[in-house]
Protein backbone atom coordinates (compact mmCIF):
# COMPACT_ATOMS: atom_id res chain seq x y z
CA UNK A 1 0.00 0.00 0.00
CA UNK A 2 1.64 3.56 -0.73
CA UNK A 3 1.58 6.41 1.14
CA UNK A 4 -1.64 8.27 -0.47
CA UNK A 5 -3.97 5.15 -0.66
CA UNK A 6 -2.47 5.32 3.52
CA UNK A 7 -3.46 8.41 4.14
CA UNK A 8 -6.65 8.01 2.35
CA UNK A 9 -8.02 5.29 4.46
CA UNK A 10 -6.77 6.77 7.73
CA UNK A 11 -8.74 10.35 6.68
CA UNK A 12 -11.86 7.82 6.00
CA UNK A 13 -11.39 6.31 9.33
CA UNK A 14 -11.46 9.72 11.19
CA UNK A 15 -14.61 10.85 9.82
CA UNK A 16 -16.89 9.50 12.20
CA UNK A 17 -14.60 10.95 14.98
CA UNK A 18 -15.07 14.59 13.15
CA UNK A 19 -18.56 14.02 12.69
CA UNK A 20 -18.95 12.95 16.52
CA UNK A 21 -17.05 15.92 17.60
CA UNK A 22 -19.23 18.01 15.64
CA UNK A 23 -22.52 16.18 16.90
CA UNK A 24 -21.24 16.51 20.85
CA UNK A 25 -20.09 20.04 20.26
CA UNK A 26 -23.52 21.08 18.89
CA UNK A 27 -25.20 18.94 21.19
CA UNK A 28 -23.90 19.98 24.29
CA UNK A 29 -24.69 23.45 24.12
CA UNK A 30 -28.33 22.99 23.18
CA UNK A 31 -28.33 20.22 26.28
CA UNK A 32 -29.17 23.75 28.35
CA UNK A 33 -32.46 23.44 29.87
CA UNK A 34 -34.61 26.17 29.07
CA UNK A 35 -32.87 29.24 26.31
CA UNK A 36 -29.71 28.82 25.15
CA UNK A 37 -29.54 32.52 23.82
CA UNK A 38 -30.85 33.36 27.25
CA UNK A 39 -28.30 31.84 29.18
CA UNK A 40 -25.50 32.85 26.91
CA UNK A 41 -26.33 36.82 27.38
CA UNK A 42 -27.72 36.62 30.91
CA UNK A 43 -31.40 37.51 32.12
CA UNK A 44 -29.92 41.45 31.28
CA UNK A 45 -30.26 41.17 27.82
CA UNK A 46 -32.82 42.93 25.56
CA UNK A 47 -35.12 41.56 23.14
CA UNK A 48 -33.16 42.16 20.20
CA UNK A 49 -30.36 40.76 21.30
CA UNK A 50 -32.17 37.53 22.05
CA UNK A 51 -33.86 36.94 19.03
CA UNK A 52 -30.40 37.99 16.81
CA UNK A 53 -28.07 35.48 18.56
CA UNK A 54 -31.43 32.77 18.18
CA UNK A 55 -31.54 33.60 14.81
CA UNK A 56 -27.18 32.74 14.55
CA UNK A 57 -27.56 29.71 16.72
CA UNK A 58 -30.75 29.16 14.28
CA UNK A 59 -32.86 28.11 17.27
CA UNK A 60 -35.71 28.77 15.62
CA UNK A 61 -35.27 26.05 13.34
CA UNK A 62 -36.14 21.88 13.94
CA UNK A 63 -33.02 20.44 15.47
CA UNK A 64 -31.78 18.50 12.75
CA UNK A 65 -32.03 21.51 10.26
CA UNK A 66 -29.48 23.19 13.08
CA UNK A 67 -27.40 20.52 13.39
CA UNK A 68 -26.35 19.95 8.97
CA UNK A 69 -26.62 24.29 8.79
CA UNK A 70 -24.21 24.02 11.84
CA UNK A 71 -22.07 21.09 10.65
CA UNK A 72 -22.27 23.43 7.12
CA UNK A 73 -20.75 26.81 8.82
CA UNK A 74 -18.15 24.65 10.80
CA UNK A 75 -16.80 22.72 7.75
CA UNK A 76 -16.77 26.25 5.87
CA UNK A 77 -14.97 27.40 9.35
CA UNK A 78 -17.73 29.39 10.05
CA UNK A 79 -17.82 29.02 13.91
CA UNK A 80 -19.95 32.18 14.69
CA UNK A 81 -19.36 35.63 16.24
CA UNK A 82 -18.03 35.52 19.99
CA UNK A 83 -20.22 37.41 22.63
CA UNK A 84 -16.93 39.08 23.89
CA UNK A 85 -14.52 39.90 21.53
CA UNK A 86 -17.89 40.72 18.99
CA UNK A 87 -15.12 38.79 16.01
CA UNK A 88 -14.85 35.90 13.88
CA UNK A 89 -14.38 33.13 16.60
CA UNK A 90 -11.87 31.34 14.14
CA UNK A 91 -9.79 34.71 13.62
CA UNK A 92 -9.49 35.09 17.04
CA UNK A 93 -8.51 31.50 17.78
CA UNK A 94 -6.44 31.64 14.69
CA UNK A 95 -4.57 34.71 16.15
CA UNK A 96 -3.86 33.17 19.65
CA UNK A 97 -3.00 29.42 17.99
CA UNK A 98 0.94 29.94 17.07
CA UNK A 99 1.51 30.50 21.04
CA UNK A 100 -0.40 27.46 21.95
CA UNK A 101 1.46 25.58 18.98
CA UNK A 102 5.09 26.38 20.23
CA UNK A 103 4.23 26.25 23.71
CA UNK A 104 3.32 22.67 23.28
CA UNK A 105 6.17 22.24 20.55
CA UNK A 106 8.78 23.34 23.11
CA UNK A 107 7.54 21.14 26.14
CA UNK A 108 7.80 18.36 23.44
CA UNK A 109 10.83 18.87 23.05
CA UNK A 110 11.81 19.80 26.56
CA UNK A 111 10.32 16.60 27.97
CA UNK A 112 11.96 14.19 25.27
CA UNK A 113 15.30 16.03 26.26
CA UNK A 114 14.40 15.12 29.97
CA UNK A 115 13.13 11.71 29.53
CA UNK A 116 15.38 9.87 26.78
CA UNK A 117 18.83 10.26 28.81
CA UNK A 118 16.78 9.10 32.27
CA UNK A 119 14.91 6.04 30.67
CA UNK A 120 18.28 4.69 29.05
CA UNK A 121 20.26 5.74 32.33
CA UNK A 122 17.44 3.69 34.27
CA UNK A 123 16.90 0.64 31.86
CA UNK A 124 20.68 0.41 31.54
CA UNK A 125 21.35 -0.16 35.30
CA UNK A 126 18.11 -1.91 35.68
CA UNK A 127 17.11 -2.49 39.20
CA UNK A 128 20.18 -0.65 40.75
CA UNK A 129 20.61 2.60 42.88
CA UNK A 130 20.07 5.08 39.65
CA UNK A 131 17.15 3.21 38.55
CA UNK A 132 15.14 3.30 41.73
CA UNK A 133 16.14 7.33 41.39
CA UNK A 134 14.93 7.83 38.52
CA UNK A 135 11.54 5.76 39.14
CA UNK A 136 11.20 7.19 42.16
CA UNK A 137 11.84 11.24 40.78
CA UNK A 138 9.38 10.21 38.00
CA UNK A 139 6.33 8.87 40.70
CA UNK A 140 7.19 12.07 42.83
CA UNK A 141 7.36 14.56 39.81
CA UNK A 142 3.72 13.00 38.45
CA UNK A 143 2.01 13.83 41.14
CA UNK A 144 2.63 17.81 41.19
CA UNK A 145 0.03 19.79 39.64
CA UNK A 146 1.00 21.70 36.70
CA UNK A 147 -0.43 24.83 38.00
CA UNK A 148 1.66 24.64 41.30
CA UNK A 149 4.94 23.57 39.68
CA UNK A 150 4.74 26.50 37.42
CA UNK A 151 4.07 29.36 40.49
CA UNK A 152 7.26 27.61 41.90
CA UNK A 153 9.00 28.01 39.20
CA UNK A 154 7.97 31.03 38.84
CA UNK A 155 9.06 32.20 42.30
CA UNK A 156 12.31 30.50 41.97
CA UNK A 157 13.47 31.63 38.67
CA UNK A 158 11.77 34.48 38.35
CA UNK A 159 11.60 36.06 41.69
CA UNK A 160 13.96 34.57 43.51
CA UNK A 161 16.77 34.31 41.10
CA UNK A 162 14.93 36.93 37.96
CA UNK A 163 16.71 34.82 35.25
CA UNK A 164 13.29 34.14 33.10
CA UNK A 165 10.35 37.03 32.91
CA UNK A 166 7.25 36.28 35.30
CA UNK A 167 4.81 36.65 31.87
CA UNK A 168 4.19 37.55 28.63
CA UNK A 169 5.03 35.97 25.28
CA UNK A 170 7.82 38.40 23.97
CA UNK A 171 9.08 39.29 20.35
CA UNK A 172 11.00 38.08 18.40
CA UNK A 173 12.24 34.43 18.10
CA UNK A 174 15.25 34.46 21.10
CA UNK A 175 12.98 36.30 23.31
CA UNK A 176 10.24 34.00 22.60
CA UNK A 177 11.62 31.25 23.64
CA UNK A 178 13.17 32.82 26.64
CA UNK A 179 9.72 33.85 27.59
CA UNK A 180 7.96 30.13 26.68
CA UNK A 181 11.11 28.20 28.45
CA UNK A 182 9.48 28.18 32.20
CA UNK A 183 5.92 27.51 31.16
CA UNK A 184 6.96 24.89 28.40
CA UNK A 185 9.26 23.09 31.37
CA UNK A 186 6.18 22.89 33.76
CA UNK A 187 4.46 20.83 31.02
CA UNK A 188 7.37 18.98 30.09
CA UNK A 189 7.53 18.23 33.79
CA UNK A 190 4.33 16.87 34.00
CA UNK A 191 5.13 14.70 30.80
CA UNK A 192 8.44 12.96 31.64
CA UNK A 193 7.49 10.99 34.42
CA UNK A 194 4.56 9.59 32.12
CA UNK A 195 7.61 8.94 29.06
CA UNK A 196 9.97 7.83 31.34
CA UNK A 197 7.57 4.81 32.69
CA UNK A 198 6.55 3.65 29.30
CA UNK A 199 10.32 4.11 27.88
CA UNK A 200 11.95 2.66 30.36
CA UNK A 201 10.13 -0.74 29.83
CA UNK A 202 9.89 -0.67 26.10
CA UNK A 203 13.90 0.25 26.32
CA UNK A 204 14.51 -3.29 28.66
CA UNK A 205 12.50 -5.30 26.50
CA UNK A 206 14.23 -3.52 23.74
CA UNK A 207 17.56 -4.71 25.31
CA UNK A 208 17.28 -7.94 25.52
CA UNK A 209 16.08 -8.55 21.89
CA UNK A 210 17.81 -10.67 19.70
CA UNK A 211 19.40 -8.96 17.23
CA UNK A 212 20.67 -6.86 20.09
CA UNK A 213 22.10 -9.76 21.96
CA UNK A 214 23.76 -10.85 18.56
CA UNK A 215 25.22 -7.54 18.09
CA UNK A 216 26.62 -7.56 21.50
CA UNK A 217 27.90 -10.88 20.96
CA UNK A 218 29.58 -9.62 17.48
CA UNK A 219 31.30 -7.43 19.71
CA UNK A 220 29.94 -4.16 18.82
CA UNK A 221 31.32 -1.44 21.17
CA UNK A 222 27.99 -0.34 23.99
CA UNK A 223 27.61 3.15 22.95
CA UNK A 224 27.63 2.47 18.84
CA UNK A 225 25.06 -0.96 19.50
CA UNK A 226 23.08 1.93 22.12
CA UNK A 227 22.60 4.45 19.07
CA UNK A 228 22.40 1.96 16.02
CA UNK A 229 19.77 -0.67 17.85
CA UNK A 230 18.00 0.76 20.94
CA UNK A 231 17.79 4.29 20.42
CA UNK A 232 15.91 4.01 17.25
CA UNK A 233 13.32 1.49 18.83
CA UNK A 234 13.52 4.17 21.67
CA UNK A 235 12.36 6.80 19.80
CA UNK A 236 9.67 4.68 17.33
CA UNK A 237 8.17 4.04 21.40
CA UNK A 238 8.24 7.81 22.35
CA UNK A 239 6.90 8.50 19.71
CA UNK A 240 3.76 6.66 20.02
CA UNK A 241 3.56 7.26 23.80
CA UNK A 242 3.70 11.43 22.57
CA UNK A 243 1.14 10.63 20.23
CA UNK A 244 -1.59 9.10 23.10
CA UNK A 245 -0.99 11.75 25.46
CA UNK A 246 -1.30 14.42 23.16
CA UNK A 247 -4.85 15.15 24.76
CA UNK A 248 -2.95 15.45 28.47
CA UNK A 249 -0.31 17.77 26.73
CA UNK A 250 -2.81 20.34 25.21
CA UNK A 251 -4.67 20.26 28.46
CA UNK A 252 -1.41 20.80 30.44
CA UNK A 253 -1.34 24.11 28.05
CA UNK A 254 -4.70 25.49 29.31
CA UNK A 255 -3.30 25.39 33.05
CA UNK A 256 0.08 26.91 32.11
CA UNK A 257 -1.06 29.59 29.88
CA UNK A 258 -3.53 30.91 32.54
CA UNK A 259 -0.29 30.16 35.33
CA UNK A 260 2.20 32.30 33.25
CA UNK A 261 -0.48 34.69 31.67
CA UNK A 262 0.14 33.78 27.82
CA UNK A 263 -2.15 35.09 25.41
CA UNK A 264 -3.21 31.38 24.03
CA UNK A 265 -6.25 29.25 23.54
CA UNK A 266 -6.14 27.53 26.48
CA UNK A 267 -6.10 30.94 28.74
CA UNK A 268 -8.86 31.79 26.13
CA UNK A 269 -10.86 28.81 26.99
CA UNK A 270 -10.91 29.62 30.47
CA UNK A 271 -11.50 33.52 30.12
CA UNK A 272 -14.70 32.45 27.63
CA UNK A 273 -16.17 30.21 30.37
CA UNK A 274 -16.10 33.13 32.80
CA UNK A 275 -17.56 34.81 30.47
CA UNK A 276 -20.01 32.35 28.72
CA UNK A 277 -18.79 33.08 25.50
CA UNK A 278 -20.26 29.75 23.99
CA UNK A 279 -19.82 30.22 20.27
CA UNK A 280 -15.92 30.60 21.54
CA UNK A 281 -16.01 27.50 23.74
CA UNK A 282 -17.56 25.65 20.81
CA UNK A 283 -14.93 26.92 18.42
CA UNK A 284 -12.19 26.14 20.79
CA UNK A 285 -13.65 22.64 21.41
CA UNK A 286 -13.85 21.86 17.70
CA UNK A 287 -10.36 22.99 17.13
CA UNK A 288 -8.65 21.20 20.09
CA UNK A 289 -10.38 17.75 19.19
CA UNK A 290 -9.51 18.50 15.52
CA UNK A 291 -6.19 18.76 16.20
CA UNK A 292 -6.17 15.76 18.44
CA UNK A 293 -7.31 13.69 15.19
CA UNK A 294 -4.80 14.91 12.82
CA UNK A 295 -1.63 15.04 15.51
CA UNK A 296 -2.83 11.18 15.77
CA UNK A 297 -2.47 10.93 11.63
CA UNK A 298 0.60 12.58 11.73
CA UNK A 299 1.80 10.09 14.73
CA UNK A 300 1.05 7.24 12.04
CA UNK A 301 2.75 8.58 9.48
CA UNK A 302 6.22 9.50 11.05
CA UNK A 303 5.61 6.24 12.95
CA UNK A 304 5.45 4.20 9.16
CA UNK A 305 8.48 6.74 7.60
CA UNK A 306 10.70 5.57 10.76
CA UNK A 307 10.08 1.90 10.83
CA UNK A 308 10.22 0.02 7.29
CA UNK A 309 7.82 -2.85 8.79
CA UNK A 310 5.44 -1.09 9.37
CA UNK A 311 4.03 -0.90 5.82
CA UNK A 312 0.79 1.95 5.51
CA UNK A 313 -1.60 -0.58 6.48
CA UNK B 1 6.11 -21.17 37.15
CA UNK B 2 10.27 -21.78 37.13
CA UNK B 3 12.15 -20.88 40.40
CA UNK B 4 14.09 -18.71 38.67
CA UNK B 5 10.98 -16.25 38.21
CA UNK B 6 9.97 -16.64 41.68
CA UNK B 7 13.30 -15.18 42.67
CA UNK B 8 13.30 -12.34 40.74
CA UNK B 9 9.58 -11.39 41.56
CA UNK B 10 10.13 -11.83 45.51
CA UNK B 11 12.16 -8.69 46.45
CA UNK B 12 10.06 -6.40 44.12
CA UNK B 13 6.55 -7.74 45.82
CA UNK B 14 8.73 -7.00 49.10
CA UNK B 15 9.00 -3.51 47.94
CA UNK B 16 5.39 -3.25 46.30
CA UNK B 17 4.10 -4.00 50.04
CA UNK B 18 6.28 -1.49 51.38
CA UNK B 19 4.71 0.79 49.11
CA UNK B 20 0.89 -0.56 49.49
CA UNK B 21 1.18 -0.28 53.42
CA UNK B 22 3.24 3.25 53.31
CA UNK B 23 0.92 4.65 51.18
CA UNK B 24 -2.31 3.65 52.89
CA UNK B 25 -0.53 4.71 56.31
CA UNK B 26 0.48 8.03 54.92
CA UNK B 27 -3.18 8.59 53.29
CA UNK B 28 -4.98 6.95 56.81
CA UNK B 29 -2.97 9.62 58.79
CA UNK B 30 -4.01 12.39 56.19
CA UNK B 31 -7.87 11.72 56.51
CA UNK B 32 -7.41 11.24 60.57
CA UNK B 33 -5.81 15.02 60.86
CA UNK B 34 -7.97 16.29 58.99
CA UNK B 35 -11.50 15.00 60.51
CA UNK B 36 -9.87 16.08 63.84
CA UNK B 37 -8.47 19.17 62.41
CA UNK B 38 -10.73 21.30 64.63
CA UNK B 39 -9.30 19.56 67.74
CA UNK B 40 -5.56 19.58 66.47
CA UNK B 41 -5.24 22.90 65.67
CA UNK B 42 -6.86 25.94 67.63
CA UNK B 43 -7.55 27.98 64.48
CA UNK B 44 -10.38 28.21 62.10
CA UNK B 45 -9.89 27.45 58.19
CA UNK B 46 -12.60 30.18 57.16
CA UNK B 47 -12.62 33.19 59.90
CA UNK B 48 -10.47 36.30 59.08
CA UNK B 49 -8.06 37.42 61.17
CA UNK B 50 -6.77 40.63 59.59
CA UNK B 51 -4.20 41.90 62.24
CA UNK B 52 -2.13 38.34 61.31
CA UNK B 53 -1.94 38.69 57.62
CA UNK B 54 0.89 37.04 54.99
CA UNK B 55 3.03 35.67 58.57
CA UNK B 56 5.44 33.21 57.16
CA UNK B 57 5.58 30.11 58.41
CA UNK B 58 6.76 29.49 62.08
CA UNK B 59 5.69 27.70 65.45
CA UNK B 60 2.39 29.37 65.96
CA UNK B 61 1.53 29.05 62.12
CA UNK B 62 3.58 26.03 60.86
CA UNK B 63 2.49 26.84 57.42
CA UNK B 64 2.46 30.73 57.72
CA UNK B 65 -1.37 32.91 57.06
CA UNK B 66 -2.84 33.88 54.64
CA UNK B 67 -3.75 37.38 53.01
CA UNK B 68 -6.33 37.13 55.19
CA UNK B 69 -4.94 36.07 58.18
CA UNK B 70 -5.97 32.78 57.95
CA UNK B 71 -3.71 30.01 59.69
CA UNK B 72 -2.57 27.94 56.46
CA UNK B 73 -1.95 24.99 57.90
CA UNK B 74 -5.24 24.66 59.71
CA UNK B 75 -7.19 25.39 55.93
CA UNK B 76 -5.26 22.48 54.60
CA UNK B 77 -5.92 19.59 57.37
CA UNK B 78 -9.55 20.48 56.48
CA UNK B 79 -9.12 20.67 53.16
CA UNK B 80 -8.31 17.34 53.41
CA UNK B 81 -11.32 15.72 53.75
CA UNK B 82 -12.99 17.52 51.04
CA UNK B 83 -10.34 17.09 48.34
CA UNK B 84 -10.05 12.81 49.58
CA UNK B 85 -13.36 12.59 48.58
CA UNK B 86 -13.76 14.35 45.39
CA UNK B 87 -11.06 12.76 44.06
CA UNK B 88 -12.79 9.59 45.10
CA UNK B 89 -16.14 10.28 44.01
CA UNK B 90 -14.95 11.35 40.63
CA UNK B 91 -13.35 8.03 40.14
CA UNK B 92 -16.42 6.32 41.15
CA UNK B 93 -19.00 7.63 39.04
CA UNK B 94 -17.02 7.32 35.97
CA UNK B 95 -16.24 3.71 36.62
CA UNK B 96 -20.31 2.82 37.61
CA UNK B 97 -21.02 4.55 34.35
CA UNK B 98 -18.15 2.81 31.88
CA UNK B 99 -18.80 -0.25 33.62
CA UNK B 100 -22.63 -0.38 32.67
CA UNK B 101 -21.83 0.94 28.92
CA UNK B 102 -18.96 -1.18 28.61
CA UNK B 103 -20.92 -4.44 30.14
CA UNK B 104 -23.97 -3.30 27.97
CA UNK B 105 -21.44 -2.74 24.61
CA UNK B 106 -19.72 -6.05 25.18
CA UNK B 107 -22.70 -8.32 26.16
CA UNK B 108 -25.14 -7.42 24.05
CA UNK B 109 -23.21 -6.32 20.86
CA UNK B 110 -24.77 -5.39 17.38
CA UNK B 111 -26.33 -2.44 17.65
CA UNK B 112 -25.74 -0.90 21.39
CA UNK B 113 -22.47 -1.95 20.70
CA UNK B 114 -21.53 0.01 17.58
CA UNK B 115 -23.68 3.35 18.98
CA UNK B 116 -21.68 3.30 22.54
CA UNK B 117 -18.25 1.99 21.42
CA UNK B 118 -18.57 5.02 18.52
CA UNK B 119 -19.56 7.34 21.16
CA UNK B 120 -16.76 5.62 23.39
CA UNK B 121 -14.30 7.11 20.10
CA UNK B 122 -15.76 10.54 20.04
CA UNK B 123 -15.02 11.00 24.13
CA UNK B 124 -11.75 10.08 23.82
CA UNK B 125 -10.94 12.05 20.70
CA UNK B 126 -11.51 15.07 22.94
CA UNK B 127 -8.22 16.28 24.89
CA UNK B 128 -9.47 15.51 28.52
CA UNK B 129 -9.53 19.10 30.36
CA UNK B 130 -11.29 20.38 27.29
CA UNK B 131 -14.00 18.29 27.45
CA UNK B 132 -14.30 18.61 31.26
CA UNK B 133 -14.46 22.70 30.98
CA UNK B 134 -16.95 22.49 27.62
CA UNK B 135 -19.04 20.81 30.40
CA UNK B 136 -18.64 23.01 33.75
CA UNK B 137 -18.82 26.07 31.18
CA UNK B 138 -22.78 24.55 30.46
CA UNK B 139 -23.49 23.12 34.04
CA UNK B 140 -21.66 26.44 35.57
CA UNK B 141 -18.82 26.07 38.03
CA UNK B 142 -18.84 24.39 41.33
CA UNK B 143 -18.63 21.28 42.69
CA UNK B 144 -22.28 19.55 41.30
CA UNK B 145 -20.55 20.66 37.67
CA UNK B 146 -17.35 19.48 38.62
CA UNK B 147 -18.99 16.01 39.29
CA UNK B 148 -21.07 15.69 35.83
CA UNK B 149 -17.84 17.01 33.87
CA UNK B 150 -15.28 14.86 35.36
CA UNK B 151 -17.99 11.61 34.79
CA UNK B 152 -19.06 12.77 31.12
CA UNK B 153 -14.59 12.85 30.88
CA UNK B 154 -13.62 10.00 32.33
CA UNK B 155 -16.20 6.88 31.76
CA UNK B 156 -15.32 5.96 28.08
CA UNK B 157 -12.01 4.58 29.11
CA UNK B 158 -13.90 1.95 31.68
CA UNK B 159 -16.26 0.94 29.20
CA UNK B 160 -12.92 0.48 26.24
CA UNK B 161 -11.68 -2.10 29.31
CA UNK B 162 -14.75 -3.50 30.30
CA UNK B 163 -16.45 -3.87 27.22
CA UNK B 164 -13.07 -6.26 25.87
CA UNK B 165 -13.08 -7.88 28.90
CA UNK B 166 -16.67 -9.13 28.24
CA UNK B 167 -15.95 -10.66 25.12
CA UNK B 168 -14.03 -12.98 26.41
CA UNK B 169 -15.90 -14.01 29.34
CA UNK B 170 -19.21 -14.17 27.60
CA UNK B 171 -17.95 -17.33 25.65
CA UNK B 172 -17.01 -18.93 28.72
CA UNK B 173 -18.81 -22.07 29.86
CA UNK B 174 -20.86 -20.78 32.83
CA UNK B 175 -22.06 -18.17 30.60
CA UNK B 176 -23.63 -20.86 28.44
CA UNK B 177 -24.75 -22.62 31.43
CA UNK B 178 -26.59 -19.66 32.48
CA UNK B 179 -28.22 -19.10 29.33
CA UNK B 180 -29.12 -22.94 29.05
CA UNK B 181 -30.77 -22.67 32.67
CA UNK B 182 -32.81 -19.80 31.17
CA UNK B 183 -31.38 -16.76 33.54
CA UNK B 184 -32.22 -13.03 31.80
CA UNK B 185 -29.83 -11.00 30.30
CA UNK B 186 -29.80 -8.80 33.32
CA UNK B 187 -29.22 -11.00 36.06
CA UNK B 188 -26.64 -12.91 33.93
CA UNK B 189 -24.83 -9.43 33.42
CA UNK B 190 -25.25 -8.68 36.85
CA UNK B 191 -24.78 -11.70 38.37
CA UNK B 192 -21.92 -13.73 36.22
CA UNK B 193 -20.60 -10.85 34.19
CA UNK B 194 -19.76 -7.51 35.59
CA UNK B 195 -18.11 -9.41 39.02
CA UNK B 196 -15.69 -11.03 36.60
CA UNK B 197 -14.61 -7.95 34.78
CA UNK B 198 -14.30 -5.48 37.98
CA UNK B 199 -10.34 -6.57 38.69
CA UNK B 200 -8.70 -4.60 35.34
CA UNK B 201 -11.15 -1.67 35.86
CA UNK B 202 -9.74 -1.08 39.85
CA UNK B 203 -6.34 -1.73 38.52
CA UNK B 204 -6.60 0.95 36.06
CA UNK B 205 -8.88 3.08 38.73
CA UNK B 206 -6.10 3.53 40.79
CA UNK B 207 -3.94 5.33 38.20
CA UNK B 208 -6.58 7.35 37.11
CA UNK B 209 -7.21 8.36 40.71
CA UNK B 210 -3.52 10.41 40.94
CA UNK B 211 -4.79 12.16 37.39
CA UNK B 212 -8.10 12.51 39.07
CA UNK B 213 -7.03 14.65 41.72
CA UNK B 214 -4.81 16.52 40.07
CA UNK B 215 -7.46 17.45 37.55
CA UNK B 216 -9.69 18.67 40.22
CA UNK B 217 -7.39 20.56 42.11
CA UNK B 218 -6.59 22.04 38.38
CA UNK B 219 -9.98 22.78 37.83
CA UNK B 220 -10.70 24.36 41.36
CA UNK B 221 -7.72 27.07 41.11
CA UNK B 222 -8.88 27.42 37.52
CA UNK B 223 -12.05 28.82 39.25
CA UNK B 224 -14.26 26.24 37.51
CA UNK B 225 -14.71 24.09 41.10
CA UNK B 226 -14.72 24.48 44.49
CA UNK B 227 -15.45 28.10 45.29
CA UNK B 228 -13.60 29.97 48.16
CA UNK B 229 -13.77 30.91 50.63
CA UNK B 230 -14.05 26.60 51.21
CA UNK B 231 -10.76 25.70 51.90
CA UNK B 232 -9.68 23.53 48.88
CA UNK B 233 -5.93 22.88 47.76
CA UNK B 234 -6.57 24.23 44.49
CA UNK B 235 -8.33 27.15 45.44
CA UNK B 236 -5.86 28.18 48.26
CA UNK B 237 -3.14 28.20 45.89
CA UNK B 238 -5.20 29.93 43.66
CA UNK B 239 -5.23 32.80 46.51
CA UNK B 240 -1.70 32.21 46.82
CA UNK B 241 -1.05 33.66 43.33
CA UNK B 242 -1.50 36.96 43.71
CA UNK B 243 1.13 37.16 46.57
CA UNK B 244 4.01 35.28 44.82
CA UNK B 245 6.44 38.42 45.15
CA UNK B 246 5.45 38.68 48.82
CA UNK B 247 4.08 35.17 50.61
CA UNK B 248 5.84 31.90 49.03
CA UNK B 249 3.98 30.37 51.67
CA UNK B 250 0.93 30.41 50.41
CA UNK B 251 1.58 28.54 46.77
CA UNK B 252 3.90 26.39 47.90
CA UNK B 253 3.12 24.99 51.37
CA UNK B 254 -0.63 23.69 50.12
CA UNK B 255 0.62 22.57 46.79
CA UNK B 256 3.13 19.94 49.21
CA UNK B 257 -0.37 18.32 50.06
CA UNK B 258 -1.73 17.61 46.66
CA UNK B 259 2.00 15.92 46.34
CA UNK B 260 2.17 14.14 49.53
CA UNK B 261 -1.39 12.70 48.65
CA UNK B 262 -0.46 12.10 44.83
CA UNK B 263 2.59 9.44 45.90
CA UNK B 264 0.45 7.83 48.63
CA UNK B 265 -1.59 7.50 46.70
CA UNK B 266 0.17 6.34 43.60
CA UNK B 267 2.34 3.68 46.23
CA UNK B 268 -1.39 2.38 47.57
CA UNK B 269 -2.51 1.73 44.10
CA UNK B 270 0.72 0.42 42.40
CA UNK B 271 0.32 -2.10 45.57
CA UNK B 272 -2.80 -3.11 45.41
CA UNK B 273 -3.14 -3.19 41.33
CA UNK B 274 -0.27 -5.67 42.25
CA UNK B 275 -2.07 -7.63 44.26
CA UNK B 276 -5.27 -8.07 41.88
CA UNK B 277 -2.89 -8.87 38.95
CA UNK B 278 -1.43 -11.79 40.58
CA UNK B 279 -4.78 -13.09 42.08
CA UNK B 280 -6.77 -12.58 38.67
CA UNK B 281 -3.47 -14.59 37.22
CA UNK B 282 -3.85 -17.53 39.45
Amino acid sequence: MNIITFLRKRILQSLPVVFGILAVVFLVVRMIPGDPARLMLGIHASDAKLSALREQLGLDQPIWQQFTQFVGHAVQGELGTSLVFRRDVLEVILDRLPVTLSLVAFAVLLSVAISLPLAMLASMRQGRGADFLVRSGATLTLAMPGFWLGLNLLILFAVIFPLFPVSGYGKGLGDRIWHLFLPALTIAFSLAPILIRTLRASLIEIMSAPHVDFARTKGLPELVLIRRHVLRNGLMATITILGVNIGWLIGGSVVVETVFTLPGIGALIISSVTARDFPMIQGIALIFGGMVVVINLVTDLIYAALDPRVSYD
Amino acid sequence: MTSQVRRQARPSRMAQMGGLISGAAILTVILLASLLASHLIPYDPIEQNLRDTLQPPSLAHLFGTDNFGRDIFARVLHAAKLDLMIGFLCVVFPWMLGLALGGIAGYFGGLADTLIMRTVDTFTAFPFLIMVIGVIAIMGPGLFGMYVALTMAGWSIYARIVRAEVLVIKKSEYILAARSLGYGHGRILLRHVIPNVVTPTIIFAMTDMVLVILSTTSLSFLGLGVQPPTPEWGVMIAEGRGFILSAWWMVTLPGLAVVLVGVALSLFGDGIARILREGSQA
